[in-house]
C-alpha cells in the first residue's frame, strides 16, 4: 500500500495564496481527479504532491515520512510527474524519450539493464507506440506526443503517477484511451492523481473528486456526489445535462445563455467622421 | 543502433584526431617524417627532437586540450540551459579570462613575468565563475541565469575596451588586440601543465553531471521529478566549463564557434543525449581546433593568420549552413 498525503498545504507567493490548508491522499487503488476553473491551483496541488516545491506550511508525506526528506532517486523511483504541455527540447527519437522514464532507476554510465529494456516496452505497447519508436518527436502529432511522454512516465514503473492535464491535447478517442490506460494502472495497484478539465471524463473515471476554487478545497468525493449540480453552478458557472436513465453526465449549459453577437446592443461609439472631426 | 553510430563517430573521431596529431607534429618549416618524430618523441638531443617537444608537441597538445574542452563546455551548456545558442561565451567565462589577461598586459606585468598572463586569465576565469556560482545559490531560474552571463561577458567585454582606451602605450593595444585573436604560436610545455589539470578538471566535472543532464531534455520541472538535482547540476556545469574553458582563453585567446559549431554538427550523427554527446563533442573540438592550427602552420607565410580567426571564418559559414537546414528555415 503506497500512500501520498498532503496535510493543511498552504503555498502563497507574495501576497497571493495559492493553495489554502488544503489536504488530500492518494492512494493504492484509487485514481484522484483534481478538478477546477482554472486559476484554482491544480496545478501547484499536483507540484506539492510531487515535491516540487515547498509550502509555506503543512506536510506532504510519502508512507508517513516527509516527501523533502526522502532521497530525490528514491522518490523519483516512487513517485512519476507528467507536467502540463510536455516539451523536449531536443527532437529525441520516441524510444530515447521512453527510455527516460528509466533514468531514477539508472546507474550513471552504465547501460540499460533488462528491467530497463522490459519496462520500455511495456510502455511503449500500452500507448500503442511500438510503431513509432524509431521517428522524431518533432515528427509527432500532439496526441502522438502526449502518448509518448505519457510513455516516459509509465516507463518508470512509479508507484503513484501524477498527471497535470494529460488529455489535453488529444481527440476523444485517445483521451479515452488514456483514462482507461490509467485506470487499468489503478487497478493493478497504482496510486494515480490527475488533474482534468474535462468534468465528464473526471466523473466516468475517478473514483474521487477533489475540487478546488481559489485555492481551497471546495468539496471532494466520489463523483456523482462531489459534482453535484450546486458544485457545479458555484464553482464552474454551468449546469449539468444528465442522461434521462443513467443520471451520468453528458454535457453542460451555462447558467446564462451567452449574448450571440446579434442579440448584443450596437456599442455606442462616435461616428467616424465625428472622430475624424474632432481629429481636425 | 544509436550506441554502435555513438561508438562508429567516437572511432572515426579518435582515428582523425590522431592522424591530425601526428601531421602537427611533421609540419612546420622543418618537415619531420613520422619516424623522425617517432625518433624525437623517443628522446635523444638531436633537432627533432628540440623541434618536437619544445615546439610542436605543446602547441598540438594545447590544441587537443583547448579543442576539447571547448567542444565539452558547448555541448554542456546547451543542454544546460536547453538553447541551441548557448556557447561558453554566453556565460562570460571567456570574457572574464580575457580581461584577467589584458589586466597582465596593461600593468605590464606579461612583460616581466611570462606565466602571469595565464595566471591572470586563469584568476579572471575564476572571479567570474564565482559570481555566476553565487547567483546560481539564489536562483532556479535559467533564463535568470543566461541574462546574469550575457551581463556578465558585456561587463568584461566593456572593461576590456575601456582598458583599450586608456592605455598610453599603442603597441600594447596592437599586442592585446592581437592576443584576443587568438593563437597557439609560442607556447611552450609550461603553459600546457599549467592548463592541463584545470581543463581536465573541469571535462570530468561535465562528464560526472552529464547523465543527469539527460533528464533535463524533458525541461527542468520533468528533470526535478526524475531525481535531478537542478541547483547542484548548474554548479557542477558552471564551474565544469569554467575551468574547461577559462584557462584555454588565458594561454590561448578568445577561439570562437567551436563551442557552439561542434555539438550542432555531431548532434545529427549520434544522438541528442548529451551524455553521449559530451564525450563525442570534446574529441570534435579537438579535431577542429587541431586542423584549424594545422591549416595555420601549412598557409603560415609573412604573418600567421589567428587561430580564432580562422576558427570563425570557417565555423560561421557551417553555422549558417546548419541554420538554414533547421526546420524553422524548411518551413
Amino acid at each position: 500500500m503506497t500512500t501520498l498525503v498532503a496535510s493543511e498545504f498552504i503555498v502563497s507567493r507574495g501576497a497571493h495564496t495559492l493553495l489554502n490548508e488544503v489536504s488530500c491522499t492518494v492512494t493504492t487503488g484509487q485514481l484522484l481527479g483534481i478538478c477546477g476553473p482554472n486559476g484554482a491551483g491544480k496545478t501547484t496541488l499536483l507540484r506539492g504532491l510531487a515535491g516540487l516545491l515547498r509550502g509555506d506550511s503543512g506536510t506532504v508525506r510519502l508512507n508517513d515520512r516527509l516527501l523533502h526528506e526522502i532521497s530525490l532517486t528514491d522518490r523519483a523511483r516512487q513517485i512519476g510527474y507528467l507536467t502540463q504541455g510536455p516539451q523536449t527540447a531536443w527532437p529525441l527519437t520516441v524510444f530515447d524519450l521512453v527510455a527516460l522514464g528509466r533514468q531514477p532507476h539508472r546507474v550513471a554510465w552504465h547501460g540499460p539493464t533488462p528491467a530497463d529494456q522490459i519496462a520500455v516496452e511495456r510502455a511503449l505497447h500500452l500507448t500503442n507506440l511500438e510503431a513509432l519508436r524509431v521517428r522524431s518527436v518533432s515528427q509527432l502529432s500532439g496526441g502522438e506526443r502526449m502518448r509518448a511522454h505519457l510513455a516516459r512516465l509509465l516507463a518508470g514503473e512509479h508507484r503513484i503517477l501524477l498527471l497535470d492535464e494529460p488529455t489535453a491535447s488529444l481527440d476523444p478517442q485517445h483521451q479515452l484511451e488514456v483514462m482507461a490506460t490509467l485506470k487499468n494502472l489503478v487497478d493493478d495497484g497504482l496510486a494515480v492523481a490527475v488533474v482534468l478539465h474535462d468534468l465528464a471524463l473526471a466523473t466516468r473515471y475517478c473514483t474521487e473528486l477533489l475540487v478546488l476554487q481559489h485555492g481551497s478545497v471546495v468539496t471532494r468525493g466520489v463523483p456523482s456526489l462531489a459534482l453535484d449540480d450546486a458544485c457545479l453552478a458555484d464553482v464552474f458557472g454551468v449546469r449539468a445535462e444528465r442522461a434521462a436513465d443513467t443520471k451520468t453526465l453528458v454535457g453542460f449549459r451555462p447558467l446564462r445563455e451567452p449574448e450571440t453577437r446579434a442579440q448584443k446592443q450596437p456599442m455606442d461609439m462616435p461616428h467616424r467622421t465625428n472622430l475624424e472631426g474632432a481629429q481636425r | 543502433m544509436k550506441t554502435r553510430a555513438l561508438l562508429w563517430v567516437l572511432s572515426v573521431l579518435g582515428g582523425v584526431l590522431g592522424l591530425l596529431f601526428v601531421i602537427a607534429l611533421c609540419l612546420g618549416p622543418i618537415t619531420l617524417t613520422p619516424a623522425d618524430v617517432l625518433h624525437g618523441l623517443g628522446g635523444g638531443a638531436g633537432v627533432a627532437h628540440v623541434i618536437v617537444h619544445e615546439i610542436r608537441l605543446p602547441r598540438a597538445l594545447l590544441a587537443v586540450l583547448i579543442g576539447s574542452g571547448l567542444g565539452m563546455a558547448g555541448a554542456a551548456l546547451q543542454a544546460l540551459l536547453r538553447n541551441p545558442l548557448a556557447e561558453p561565451g554566453v556565460i562570460g567565462v571567456s570574457a572574464g579570462s580575457a580581461l584577467g589577461a589584458v589586466v597582465a598586459f596593461y600593468s605590464g606585468l606579461s612583460a616581466q613575468y611570462a606565466l602571469a598572463l595565464p595566471l591572470a586569465g586563469c584568476a579572471g576565469a575564476m572571479v567570474t565563475t564565482l559570481i555566476l556560482y553565487a547567483f546560481t545559490r539564489r536562483t532556479l531560474d535559467t533564463s535568470g541565469l543566461i541574462l546574469a552571463g550575457v551581463a556578465i561577458n558585456s561587463l568584461g567585454g566593456a572593461l576590456t575596451a575601456l582598458l583599450l582606451n586608456l592605455s598610453p602605450n599603442p603597441y600594447a593595444v596592437y599586442e592585446i588586440v592581437f592576443w584576443l585573436m587568438g593563437s597557439l604560436a609560442d607556447r611552450s610545455n609550461v603553459h600546457v601543465m599549467l592548463v592541463a589539470p584545470f581543463i581536465l578538471t573541469g571535462m570530468g566535472l561535465l562528464i560526472y553531471a552529464a547523465p543527469h543532464l539527460d533528464s533535463l531534455v524533458l525541461g527542468e520541472e520533468t528533470a526535478q521529478s526524475l531525481g535531478v538535482n537542478l541547483r547542484r547540476l548548474r554548479r557542477w556545469v558552471i564551474v565544469g566549463v569554467a575551468l574547461a574553458v577559462g584557462p584555454g582563453v588565458a594561454v590561448a585567446g578568445i577561439i570562437g564557434f567551436i563551442g557552439l559549431l561542434v555539438p550542432h554538427l555531431l548532434r545529427p550523427l549520434i544522438t541528442h543525449r548529451p551524455s553521449a554527446l559530451l564525450p563525442a563533442s570534446a574529441l570534435g573540438g579537438a579535431v577542429m581546433t587541431l586542423t584549424a592550427d594545422n591549416l595555420i602552420r601549412l598557409f603560415a607565410g609573412a604573418g600567421e593568420l589567428k587561430l580564432g580567426v580562422l576558427t570563425a571564418l570557417i565555423g560561421a559559414p557551417l553555422f549558417l549552413i546548419i541554420a538554414l537546414r533547421a526546420p524553422g528555415f524548411r518551413s
